[in-house]
């Protein structure tokens, strides 16, 4: 309720630089955006390179991005893939995050080391044992190869976005839950699980960006064109013997809009998982 | 109420997950297994998981012709003769069964990795050598020596021949030369003649330089690695190196050197804004708009030239009377199938040297075909296409060059091409000392193939 | 056996026991997909770094035997021509993400959360870039820095008239070009401090206002030491990932002009090469990990000091 009072007491060099800040932010985020969408309409992008605006606006790049690719079905594949991996992924973690997070165990020490380690093992590292163990679940080129692949990666993020979350949660209220009956279990689902939901969802959103916009595991274990996911349309324009860079941006376009809509969808809940205000409560 | 639902959705797409795994696998058996014993138990369970095996046999064979044909029409060609074998073996008692993929060479060293083999595939790169040394890929010698299919396959006969092996053939012959714009070097004072030596060549390129209105020499870097590779064919003894691996001895010899750094002053002189690791991201400004003289490129490249250029735009062979010509990896197939799959793919590498289908894959995929019997000049004449006529043109020069030697990359391998790239295109920035960057490339490639 | 046990420690028995068997299941899906995801490539990854496993024995490494375990190792620390380059690379982005991707973000995120007109906008834009993938984000850059179609070209011949020359090939100007293509784009981190930047309680910010700490001065003195847990572990994660660069390498340079990084030499050993060195691949790879646990402790390490520096000078402030 106190909304008025810090606008007054931002001084004038505050102000200044928060704006330098804010302007550095949009002229960074912008520049590439808009050259790419800016691109994207032009027939022949080498022909007015730069920030040259298009003579005329060409959407052929778009038809037939969704014309000829079916976009729609790696639309679908990409979604699926990616939102049941999240999905699962968000659930194992949020589940071990908490018991690191509030319970004192033999080993937690190793547990922590051993997600934390995660973020520097180098994809190429993993690239035979993960699909020789792909091959021998008789799983190879399915969706569910690539939903457990996701799964089991990008542990390291989750777990730190979600762990700090629970640290943020008042020990208080556990231990309300236990005095009143409730299981470990029944602690975690009704009392901490709901409350840290807006640091799983951020978890969640980043998890799926990263998901949706995997390519180099999605191409080895995926064959069938008809299962393929989103970034491979982007690899389906870059072939040796023509560049059809007009498509090629246009399908960039296509390809990160989803995303972006889906963010501006969740934009609530990111303001919610940011803003910390249900732990508070 | 609200996580009662949220875990409800969990379940069932947990669930569904599940569900979505096992049961789309059955439809989609890789029959993938052949060779090395691991990975043959492997197989073996999962030949067992599958629900009757249909009875009948399937002959898998991966490709890479997956585009759409608005946006690249030769893939569909290429499809077209596929899909032909196949309904014409379709009552046989294997089934060929072509699928498209997009990464058709990590597939193949992938499972190589794993003592695999896919049946039956269409290889872009090199084939890896781990899958000839574990025994994984059918010797095709046999075949092509009984039914006198030398002509067939061309010059797959020779440049692919492992050891009194043949591992591979490919349909088609990565042919190159270069292009020119008549036109181009017209304004600057030049004719085609003047590129039939290196000296005239460098003259040329100052020529066009010297115009000042933004039209330069070529686009170098990956483009020049083919420049060294035909200086290399024009003296002996750079011929007889790229006759074998990359060696010591080679690395250190007058040949090698003297074609590097002649390429390099080339490149410096050309200038480093008309460098790149991809020569995709230049082919333009010579196929569409015009502002370069020459590309270094294969045969293939008549269908890319616009229709505005196609007057002026000629192809030719490289300075000396040199043309690259390499076979390269093509069809190859699985050791140990049974019999009458390995009956299956057989016939399908005949079918595909066939007259027929190389006339097909001349016209239609803008290849130079790897039969010698054609008379492309023939057939391009009965097509009646001006950009057929125009590969013709290019494909006969480039069979008829003095010289033809293999694609470095492919005798050398790809990392020593992409060593010699990158200190080719830092030598082109201007000022760049290229005797020492050279040096530096030598211990490079010794360290590389050490 | 607990028969003669009051039931009192009889409860607390199976308290403990259902404790653990909480802890244990609750721990057990993410173990066990560390273990099968992580754990077991390590040890392979470890091992066969050990081993001469290339193209004459890809299905079986062979261990190359107690005198000579170390020669992979060797080759790749003096023979191999791009180790060194790739390592200070790695290294000096892994520096540049702490020092320099942090604060910036940082920055950022103070802006952010000041409540002025159009922050919320900005913020909802800023997060664009980060949705689409390096790859993509790579082949924009390449053409953004093109000298013949691009936008970075004509920018410096302002400042050099007549420059023409291909900024992606000179030994320099190319690391840092790589470095722009990725480095200010840091959306997820910006908002990942943001939202503890929020969490920090509005008393302390009176508290501190009623002290006259406002603007710039309370974010130095209050808030940055607030969220050090956080801005630690984001520091982390941004030195580890630029530590991993590889794909900006592949789409703008493929390794000329000195712009190799580990995690391209490893794709270059492993797969481009003809000669498929998975033994030396791995031995990078294990340097690689090596490095990452470097890196944690360094960052911890510098955190701790520094605040703890901080923080003493805070209270001198306030006194």
């Amino acid at each position: 309720m106190k909304k008025q009072k810090p606008i007054k007491t931002i001084s004038t060099a505050t102000r200044i630089f928060t704006y330098i800040c804010l302007a550095w932010a949009l002229l960074v985020s912008l520049v590439p955006i808009v050259w790419l969408v800016m691109s994207s309409f032009k027939e022949d992008p080498l022909a007015r390179p730069g920030f040259m605006l298009p003579e005329s606006i060409c959407l052929d790049g778009y038809i037939s991005t969704f014309r000829d690719l079916h976009v729609m079905r790696y639309f679908g594949n990409s979604m699926w893939i990616a939102g049941v991996s999240v999905i699962v992924s968000m659930l194992m973690i949020s589940m071990s995050a908490y018991v690191v997070a509030r319970m004192e165990f033999k080993g937690k020490k190793i547990v922590s080391m051993m997600l934390y380690s995660t973020m520097f093992i180098p994809a190429t590292a993993l690239t035979y044992p993960v699909y020789n163990l792909v091959n021998r679940l008789n799983i190879y080129d399915t969706r569910a190869a690539l939903i457990m692949i996701y799964a089991c990666s990008g542990i390291a993020v989750s777990f730190i976005v979600i762990r700090n979350y629970y640290g943020n949660i008042p020990k208080e209220l556990e231990e309300a839950a236990r005095i009143d009956g409730c299981g470990y279990v029944q602690t975690w689902w009704r009392v901490i699980f709901p409350i840290a939901r807006p640091g799983i969802l951020t978890a969640a959103v980043l998890a799926f960006f990263n998901n949706w916009n995997e390519y180099y595991w999605a191409s080895l274990v995926i064959i069938d064109r008809n299962k393929m996911t989103v970034p491979a349309l982007l690899s389906t324009f870059t072939t040796a013997f023509r560049t059809n860079y007009n498509g090629l941006f246009s399908a960039m376009v296509v390809i990160i809009l989803p995303p972006i809509i889906l963010y501006c969808v969740f934009n609530k809940f990111f303001v919610e998982a940011l803003s910390g205000g249900a732990v508070k409560g | 109420m609200k996580r009662r639902w949220i875990s409800g959705v969990l379940t069932v797409a947990m669930g569904a997950a599940l569900l979505a795994g096992c049961g789309e696998k059955p439809a989609e058996q890789t029959g993938t297994g052949t060779g090395a014993e691991g990975g043959a138990a492997v197989e073996g369970t999962e030949t067992a998981s599958t629900p009757a095996a249909e009875s009948g046999e399937v002959l898998e064979f991966y490709h890479g012709y997956y585009h759409d044909e608005s946006e690249w029409p030769a893939a569909k060609v290429m499809r077209d003769i596929y899909d032909e074998f196949a309904s014409a073996h379709a009552d046989g008692p294997v089934t060929f069964k072509p699928i498209a993929v997009e990464d058709r060479d990590q597939i193949v060293s992938v499972q190589v990795a794993g003592g695999n083999f896919p049946d039956m595939v269409d290889c872009g790169t090199p084939l890896p050598q781990a899958a000839i040394s574990q025994g994984l890929v059918y010797d095709l010698k046999p075949f092509i020596d009984e039914n006198n299919l030398q002509d067939a396959v061309g010059i797959n006969y020779t440049q692919n021949d492992v050891d009194g092996h043949i591992y591979t053939v490919h349909d088609q012959v990565e042919s190159r030369g270069i292009w020119y714009n008549k036109a181009v070097l017209e304004k600057a004072g030049v004719t085609a003649e003047d590129l039939t030596t290196w000296e005239g060549f460098g003259s040329a390129m100052e020529s066009v330089r010297g115009l000042g209105d933004g039209t330069y020499g070529y686009a170098a870097g990956q483009g020049s690695l083919f420049m060294l590779n035909a200086m290399l064919a024009s003296s002996e003894e750079g011929k007889a190196l790229l006759g074998s691996e990359l060696t010591v001895d080679a690395i250190e010899s007058e040949a090698f050197a003297e074609a590097f750094k002649k390429t390099a002053e080339f490149d410096q002189a050309n200038g480093s804004d008309h460098t790149t690791e991809d020569v995709g991201n230049l082919m333009a400004d010579f196929n569409t708009s015009g502002t370069a003289a020459v590309l270094f490129n294969g045969v293939w490249n008549a269908s890319g030239i616009d229709a505005g250029l196609a007057d002026s735009i000629e192809p030719a062979i490289f300075p000396g009377n040199v043309s690259l010509s390499t076979a390269g990896a093509g069809l190859s197939v699985a050791n140990g199938m049974s019999e009458e799959k390995t009956q299956l793919a057989l016939e399908f590498i005949e079918y595909m040297t066939s007259a027929e289908v190389q006339a097909k894959i001349f016209t239609g995929v803008q290849a130079n075909p790897c039969n010698t019997t054609l008379d492309l000049n023939k057939l391009a004449e009965e097509s009646g296409d001006p950009i057929t006529m125009k590969l013709a043109d290019a494909c006969a020069q480039v069979n008829a060059a003095e010289t033809i030697v293999v694609n470095l990359n492919s005798v050398w391998g790809a990392d020593v091409g992409n060593a010699i790239i990158n200190a080719l295109m830092e030598s082109a920035v201007s000022g760049t000392d290229i005797d020492e960057r050279f040096e530096l490339l030598k211990q490079e490639l010794t360290a590389l193939i050490g | 056996m607990k028969t003669t046990n009051t039931a009192d420690t009889g409860a607390k028995g199976r308290q403990a026991w259902r404790r653990r068997g909480f802890i244990f299941a609750f721990l057990a899906p993410t173990v066990i997909a560390f273990t099968v995801f992580y754990l077991y490539p390590i040890i392979t990854v470890v091992l066969t770094s050990f081993c001469k496993w290339d193209y004459t024995n890809i299905t079986s490494p062979e261990f190359l035997g107690f005198k000579d375990m170390f020669n992979n190792y060797k080759y790749i620390f003096s023979t191999y021509p791009y180790f060194w380059e790739a390592l200070r690379n790695s290294s000096l982005w892994a520096f540049l993400g702490v020092f320099l991707q942090i604060p910036v973000a940082t920055l950022i995120a103070l802006a952010f959360s000041r409540k002025m007109r159009g922050v919320k906008l900005v913020r909802n834009i800023y997060i664009i870039p980060n949705m689409i993938s390096s790859a993509a984000m790579g082949m924009i850059f390449l053409q953004l820095y093109s000298p013949l179609y691009g936008i970075v070209n004509p920018i410096i011949q302002v400042f050099e008239e007549g420059f023409t020359e291909n900024i992606l090939l000179l030994k320099g100007p190319a690391f840092w070009a790589l470095t722009g293509a990725y480095i200010f784009f840091t959306g997820t981190t910006t908002l990942l401090i943001l939202g503890n930047i929020m969490a920090v309680p509005q008393e302390v910010r009176e508290a501190a206002m009623l002290d006259g700490a406002s603007g710039l001065k309370q974010d130095w003195y209050i808030v940055l030491p607030m969220i050090k847990d956080t801005l630690r572990t984001v520091s982390i994660l941004a030195a580890t990932g630029s530590f991993l660069i590889y794909n900006e390498v592949y789409f703008l340079t493929k390794g000329a002009a000195g712009t190799y990084s580990i995690s391209y030499i490893i794709r270059e050993l492993a797969i481009t090469s003809p000669r498929t060195q998975f033994g030396r691949a791995n031995t990078v790879a294990v340097v690689q990990i090596l490095a990452g646990l470097v890196i944690i402790v360094l960052v911890n390490l510098l955190y701790s000091i520094s605040f703890r520096r901080k923080h003493g000078s805070g209270e001198g402030g306030r006194k």
